[in-house]
């Protein structure tokens, strides 16, 4: 096998080169520009932050829905709207106005990122907007005229089809838990990381990641009857972000099953699960 | 899978029509055992009675079926069964497409086809591609250049009221003076047959089509080419012991081969390739939790030389280096049906993860007749393997339960064996041999992805870096005539180490729905197998002959507990009586209950069961050819009985009348 890997190789090779040869001239000049990093991100859209001198336009990794959202806060400069701001700061405060009350939503607050040089943050919507008006609230730092202001964007967020948010009551503290499916998003047969964001509602206006809770999962596949092995438990590693691993024996609908538990064992919550189907 | 019943042997009459008129009619398998030899080649005289190949096979000393249905019995020599034996058929490799050992390689022949089975036990000798266990060969009809006759022929038709089976053989053979073809025709098709007591058995059905080709060229004198190609179909196939059916098996097998004579020996060169594709599916089960579909598919090519020297009057060496190729895939897709989730997508998992397997190999043998009553047969192999997944999909199945497959798995093999024989006088022989033999294990054993077996109802995982299977193997045998008593009897004793078997995984839990849990393959530290055969046999004023055969086996793991899939004591009495073109047979099949099973394969222990099976043919004229009509009952007392290797205790048939005509032209 190897030999006819190799064969057919030096075979291919030597026809290119020949190909190649033949078609010396009338290759294209290579196209050196690069692409912009932000084309692969799907634009949600922007609004001019006056008091910064700024616009800022908001890209997502998809369509914004109910779960762990990854945003990407491109700052540009009023005066010349191709010139990208990195010099900056920002923060964000999404929310929620039901009408009869108003609340945040767990968040990752922006910081600089290296590919895009847009502002990478999180925003776990814990609701889709047939409830209410998101709104997308962010205070802009232009550092460079060292200027504020803030950005207001409407949003609309959707509920997938299979969910990526449970919240429950905590069995301990009466507190209501918000549990986000990070990982994984495109699931495939066999090991898959498992990452789960964990926040508390403190108020309206707070939702602090929970940093110290045990989680077991259980994969099953309800049609079959059947688990799987080798799957880990989340842990903590930062920002109330646990991960672990689940294994898919097989494609198809899976259920992970899950519990959750305090430092000292106590029991939260357990019966809580995901849905996912690849 | 496929061959199983009533393979007629019609077209053994290809090969020359002489033998026709030599051949008696009552004897359906002629056995010429050349016990002495220990590989053992069963000539099948082309015969009036047409059998199936798993009847064929179970002429032969020493093997017995696992009987999962009524089709395709996988044949176990002396308790050696799957990837310890290697099975061939005119020297080519060819693997089953089954994952779950459904469609062993005799299912993909026809016995009318056939003109004799080679077993080699444990002298290696004599086969392509010997295994641990041996090789049973198969060789095909090869029609005669320059035969007596330009057109010959004949037909044959046969009748089972059991399961109201038909077998229907044609053939023809064209011969003509520097080239020859012949066309070897196959169809059966059986109905769900009857158990002894009167229990219809469901889904003990089959229908199929084989169609053989052979041609020979004579390229000169001294050179021959032939072409050969097999076409097999099976429909519609039944596994009662199992819960799902087959609704195709084919195999398509292609062969050219050259052949030089030399002054002194022969030079063969062979390139093959044969496709083998088994769809296994549960639509005709009106009751399952899931539905399923588990097609498989088998690809093999290769190519091998084999050079024949006398290199003098004492020394006969065959050198054969032998290549091949195979690609095994499988998968399972699985319908869910809940009501709370009418848009659930089917699920699906890889079971064989398209592993391509090569293997190069060179066999070394020397018969070395050091005189009169002195014999050495000396045989040794060496083999190279490789395996490598192919698909990423089941790396990464692979990788999630903690292998991995991302490497090749490669195997060095040595097998080689040491026979003495010695002719005490002119009526009395005697052999020892002593062999060590190695084996890589199946694409089951090393890549297998929960292949659930029912018989013990467990998920199989197969262990990409499983160790080889090893085995020393001994054997002594006697064969003497007393007066008119011919006896030969045989003891042997195979010890091994590393023996590949499945063991409970009490970590992994079963996927199959019902399945018991998950055995993934281990190397059991040793095991060993025992035996022995005896063979009376005597003639009585010509006319009738006796033969008794018997055969005992046992087997043993590390701890002394007993081995699974060996079978108990059996006697076979052979009664044969004929005078002039008449003839008459009784056969009395005796079998021992096994009370030493392996729970732990799911087995149990078998009550013990006989039967009497009766025939009478007469052979005469008709339109001035050859002809005959004979009537047969097996299992003349009903018996409700199954054999211990059987999967489930699926029972048997009970008595059916067999009728059959034949005619050659």
């Amino acid at each position: 096998m190897k030999l006819n890997k190799q064969l057919l190789f030096s075979l291919m090779a030597a026809i290119a080169i020949v190909f190649s040869s033949c078609k010396k001239d009338e290759n294209p000049p290579q196209n050196t520009t690069p692409d912009n990093p932000l084309d692969e991100l799907i634009y949600i859209g922007e609004t001019s932050v006056v008091g910064a001198g700024t616009i800022v336009k908001l890209y997502a990794q998809e369509e914004l829905f109910v779960g762990y959202n990854h945003l990407y806060f491109a700052i540009y400069d009023s005066a010349n709207p191709a010139q990208q701001i990195t010099d900056a700061h920002i923060e964000i405060t999404p929310m929620m106005d039901m009408g009869m009350m108003q609340h945040t939503c767990p968040v990752e607050q922006p910081e600089l990122d290296a590919i895009t040089s847009a502002f990478k943050g999180v925003s776990v919507f814990i609701m889709p907007s047939t409830a209410g008006q998101w709104t997308m609230n962010a205070i802009v730092h232009n550092h460079a005229n060292m200027k504020m202001g803030i950005a207001s964007l409407p949003l609309t967020v959707v509920e997938k089809a299979e969910s990526q948010l449970i919240s429950f009551v905590s069995e301990v503290d009466s507190a209501k838990i918000f549990v986000t499916r990070i990982e994984p998003q495109s699931p495939e047969i066999g090991l898959n990381p498992y990452v789960l964001g964990v926040y508390k509602k403190e108020s309206m206006m707070s939702f602090p990641a929970v940093t110290d809770i045990n989680i077991s999962i259980t994969p099953e596949m309800p049609s079959m009857g059947h688990g799987s092995p080798n799957n880990v438990n989340p842990v903590h590693t930062e920002n109330g972000i646990y991960e672990g691993q689940v294994n898919f024996t097989m494609t198809g609908y899976w259920v992970v099953n899950m519990d959750f538990f305090t430092a000292s064992n106590d029991t939260i919550k357990t019966g809580q699960q995901f849905e996912i189907t690849f | 899978m496929k061959c199983r019943k009533h393979i007629t042997l019609l077209l053994g009459v290809l090969l020359c029509s002489q033998l026709f008129g030599q051949s008696s009619l009552q004897d359906t398998v002629h056995l010429q055992e050349f016990d002495i030899v220990h590989s053992k080649r069963v000539s099948l005289n082309t015969a009036t009675s047409p059998k199936r190949i798993d009847e064929t096979l179970t002429k032969i000393t020493g093997v017995t079926l696992i009987k999962r249905g009524n089709y395709a019995a996988e044949p176990v020599f002396r308790g050696l069964n799957g990837g310890q034996m290697s099975l061939t058929i005119d020297g080519m490799r060819i693997f089953s497409a089954c994952t779950d050992k459904m469609d062993p390689v005799s299912s993909y022949v026809a016995s009318n086809n056939l003109a004799s089975i080679e077993i080699s036990g444990n002298d290696n000798a004599a086969s392509m591609g010997s295994s641990i266990g041996g090789a049973i060969n198969f060789n095909t009809k090869q029609p005669q250049v320059n035969a007596p006759e330009k057109f010959s022929g004949n037909f044959n038709q046969s009748y089972n009221s059991n399961a109201n089976g038909l077998n229907s053989n044609l053939a023809f053979i064209l011969s003509d003076s520097n080239w020859a073809i012949g066309i070897n025709s196959n169809y059966q098709n059986f109905q769900n047959y009857t158990a002894g007591g009167g229990k219809k058995i469901q889904y003990t059905q089959f229908e199929k089509v084989n169609i053989a080709i052979n041609t020979t060229f004579m390229l000169s004198a001294k050179e021959t080419l032939k072409a050969q190609f097999i076409y097999d179909d099976a429909h519609n196939v039944g596994y009662a012991a199992l819960p799902m059916d087959v609704s195709f098996a084919g195999g398509r097998i292609y062969a050219l081969s050259y052949k030089r004579y030399l002054t002194n020996g022969s030079l063969t060169l062979k390139a093959y390739g044969n496709n083998i594709t088994h769809i296994m599916d549960d639509s005709k089960r009106p009751d399952v939790p899931i539905r399923m579909d588990m097609p498989g598919k088998s690809n093999t090519y290769g190519m091998f030389a084999q050079m024949e020297f006398h290199a003098n009057k004492k020394h006969h060496l065959i050198i054969t280096p032998d290549y091949y190729f195979n690609q095994s895939f499988a998968d399972m897709t699985m319908y869910p049906n809940s009501a709370d989730r009418p848009d659930e997508p089917t699920m699906y998992m890889i079971t064989w993860p398209d592993v391509y397997r090569h293997s190069a190999s060179v066999d070394f043998a020397d018969h070395f007749q050091i005189n009169d009553s002195n014999q050495l047969h000396i045989n040794a192999k060496y083999e190279y393997v490789t395996s490598m997944v192919q698909s990423e999909f089941g790396k990464k199945q692979l990788h999630s339960l903690g292998f991995d497959a991302t490497t090749p798995s490669t195997y060095h093999l040595t097998t080689a064996s040491l026979k003495y024989l010695r002719t005490i006088n002119h009526k009395i022989n005697a052999y020892g041999s002593l062999g060590y033999a190695e084996r890589q294990p199946t694409v089951s054993e090393g890549f297998g992805y929960y292949l659930f077996n029912s018989q013990d109802a467990f998920d199989y995982i197969g262990v990409p870096d499983l160790k080889k299977e090893r085995a020393v193997k001994m054997e002594l045998g006697l064969s003497a005539e007393i007066k008119s008593i011919y006896v030969n009897g045989s003891v042997f004793h195979y010890q091994f180490a590393d023996y590949v078997l499945g063991i409970v995984n009490s970590d992994l839990d079963g996927m199959t729905i019902g399945s018991k849990g998950v055995k993934v393959y281990e190397n059991l530290p040793s095991a060993s197998i025992s035996g022995i055969e005896l063979t009376l046999k005597t003639s009585l004023f010509h006319e009738i002959e006796l033969k008794n055969v018997s055969t005992y086996t046992y087997g043993i793991d590390n701890q002394g507990a007993p081995l699974p899939l060996i079978p108990p004591f059996r006697n076979v009495s052979q009664f044969r009586y004929r005078i002039n073109k008449f003839a008459l047979r009784a056969d009395v099949i005796l079998v021992a209950s096994q009370n030493e099973f392996n729970a732990y394969a799911g087995e149990e222990s078998t009550p013990s069961y006989g039967l009497l099976n009766v025939g009478a043919s007469k052979q005469f004229s008709l339109l001035k050819q050859n002809a005959s009509f004979g009537l047969s009952a097996d299992n003349i007392f009903d018996s409700y009985y199954w054999d211990h290797m059987d999967w489930n205790s699926i029972p048997r048939p009970g008595i059916s009348i067999n009728a059959m005509f034949m005619m050659q032209f």
